[in-house]
């Protein structure tokens, strides 16, 4: 077979896009015209699009830090299971704190203090990172602040970058100009060259429409005070919305984004309760948790676009049940799983499960009193063998992501 | 009344009969119906007569419309070697049939996700314009990918 005539734009726009991240990295080195194109914003924004839009959640994983490497701080360094991504750092406390597109925010601790010494945003795929400029108020940094959420904000209703601009080139410009052109027998050199053009059409139309285009970081203080960050600017503002008074409990640490609105599960004692912020009214609202909710170690996640919460309970003589629900679209919520764990062997460990994999797995964490931490994932089916995937003496909290090639020096001119 | 036929002519001259109800899936041939009535041949100069076959084959599927994804997935899974795909996708684009091209697309992504650099290379005829140096500082940079 002769070899067919390819024009680049096959290449660099649809079938590039369709590559998983690491395969991508690894591409970066085929030539150079990859590697410049898989820099461009317009590359990121239709990479992430086509992972966001075709199978939605099939590229989802779960990301933690890990305190036991000995690599360099912010060095993309990760161990993968099929759906889990484990990113290593050498100083004593780098905690996730929230991911979306991509992104992950990343608060630095000093050893022994409660407030980070230094927020960050950082794309653990390409390593590349951005220092946030500091907080209005230092209460914002607090380790024991209700919510830290890093979130994407655009005026287009949608939740993917310039989705709008993508589409609208691809009509106007691209596949109709692209389907002429060859009809008149048109070269590859003009696929080239209109690819350089819609790249550079790309920059203006972004710099033109889409200023508000933004990510941005929620901040809920210990006084109910409401911060919000933005990337663009770099800079903080204060918002008028503050959680009512009456709603004076504790937060239990475990909140997620969904449809635009951030949800956090908060509670002491037998009283949980989600509270909802919707980040285009910016009004706080509450919902219920299902009433056979019980009293202990309570979770709450954001996975596959549902709201899941998580119950570990002990019963009788050790054993203990795990029990899972997930709120429908309908707002009711459903029991998903619903399995006894068997009984602890070694007293000294505590055991919570965090996330349940499609497979039906889950992943839990052992905390050895006094030693240390780990991740495990668990097969129900297999009488519970307990596969570790890492371990060490902190681990930040679990995160959904996904990996894309989203800048956080994207507004940086 | 007997339905309109088209006729499309392939790189290498050979000509194929196509009922035009099926034939506008294509933007591209739907613009020129428009335009210009298109009554006589329309010439593909970029596609070859194996392709054409191909995609003919295609837009006389008769499939119900919600099992239509299954069948373009399958499709191009039975044509699963790079370079039939590679034509496919190319003749997709150039003729502006959306599905078509991206499962052709998404096949190739597929098969060479795990490739070696050179593989990738040799299965997309990408020239390496890089001296090995250059080549092994991007693979110190991201040594964990490889």
């Amino acid at each position: 077979m002769t070899p067919p005539e390819l024009s680049p734009e096959i290449v660099l726009f649809h079938i590039l896009p369709k590559l998983p991240g690491k395969s991508l990295l690894r591409f970066k080195c085929v030539c150079k015209q990859w590697r410049s194109f898989l820099a461009t914003p317009l590359f990121a924004n239709i990479h992430l699009h086509h992972l966001t839009t075709v199978d939605p959640h099939r590229h989802e994983k779960v990301l933690f830090m890990a305190s036991t490497a000995t690599s360099g701080p912010l060095a993309a360094k990760m161990v993968q299971s099929p759906s889990l991504v484990v990113t290593h750092y050498n100083q004593n406390a780098w905690i996730v704190a929230s991911s979306v597109n991509g992104l992950v925010c990343v608060g630095i601790l000093k050893h022994t203090t409660t407030e980070f010494f230094d927020m960050t945003i950082w794309n653990p795929l390409t390593g590349e990172y951005k220092m946030l400029s500091k907080p209005i108020d230092t209460k914002c940094y607090s380790r024991n602040a209700m919510a830290f959420e890093l979130y994407y904000s655009c005026s287009d209703d949608d939740q993917v970058p310039n989705r709008f601009e993508w589409q609208q080139l691809q009509v106007e410009g691209w596949s109709v100009g692209a389907g002429r052109a060859s009809l008149a027998g048109g070269s590859t050199a003009d696929g080239s060259s209109r690819a350089l053009k819609l790249v550079r059409a790309y920059d203006q139309a972004r710099e033109l429409n889409n200023l508000d285009d933004d990510y941005k970081i929620l901040s809920i203080t210990t006084d109910r005070n409401v911060y919000i960050y933005s990337l663009r600017s770099d800079s903080w503002r204060k918002l008028e919305s503050t959680l009512d008074h009456e709603d004076r409990i504790p937060c239990v640490g475990d909140h997620n984004l969904l449809d635009k609105k951030l949800h956090f599960l908060m509670g002491k004692r037998s009283r949980y309760i989600i509270i909802r912020f919707d980040l285009k009214t910016q009004k706080f609202t509450k919902i219920a948790v299902p009433p056979s909710c019980g009293r202990e170690n309570l979770s709450l996640m954001v996975v596959r676009g549902c709201i899941e919460l998580t119950r570990f309970r002990k019963v009788l003589r050790g054993t203990r049940m795990i029990e899972m629900w997930r709120m429908n679209g309908d707002g009711k919520w459903m029991q998903i799983v619903n399995i006894s764990y068997p009984p602890d062997v070694d007293r000294t460990m505590r055991t919570k499960p965090l996330y349940l994999l499609r497979n039906g797995n889950l992943i839990v964490k052992l905390t050895f009193y006094g030693i240390g931490i780990s991740i495990c994932k668990v097969d129900p089916k297999k009488n519970y063998t307990e596969d570790e995937l890492c371990s060490g003496s902190t681990i930040g909290p679990l995160r959904t992501y996904i990996e894309t090639f989203v800048s956080p020096n994207q507004y940086v001119t | 009344m007997s339905k309109k036929t088209l006729t499309l002519m392939s790189k290498d001259k050979q000509l194929f009969n196509i009922e035009e109800h099926l034939a506008v899936q294509s933007v591209t041939i739907r613009n020129m119906v428009k335009e210009d009535g298109a009554s006589s041949v329309i010439p593909l100069p970029r596609v070859d007569s194996e392709t054409l076959a191909l995609v003919i084959e295609y837009l006389n599927r008769q499939q119900a419309p919600e099992e239509d994804e299954d069948y373009v997935k399958k499709f191009v899974d039975e044509r699963g070697e790079i370079p039939t795909l590679l034509e496919l996708a190319q003749a997709a684009l150039d003729l502006d049939i959306k599905k078509l091209m991206d499962a052709a697309c998404m096949k190739v992504a597929d098969l060479i996700k795990d490739f070696t650099l050179e593989e990738v290379r040799e299965a997309l005829r990408i020239e390496n314009d890089r001296t090995p140096e250059e080549e092994k500082a991007i693979r110190d940079e991201f040594q964990w990918a490889f």
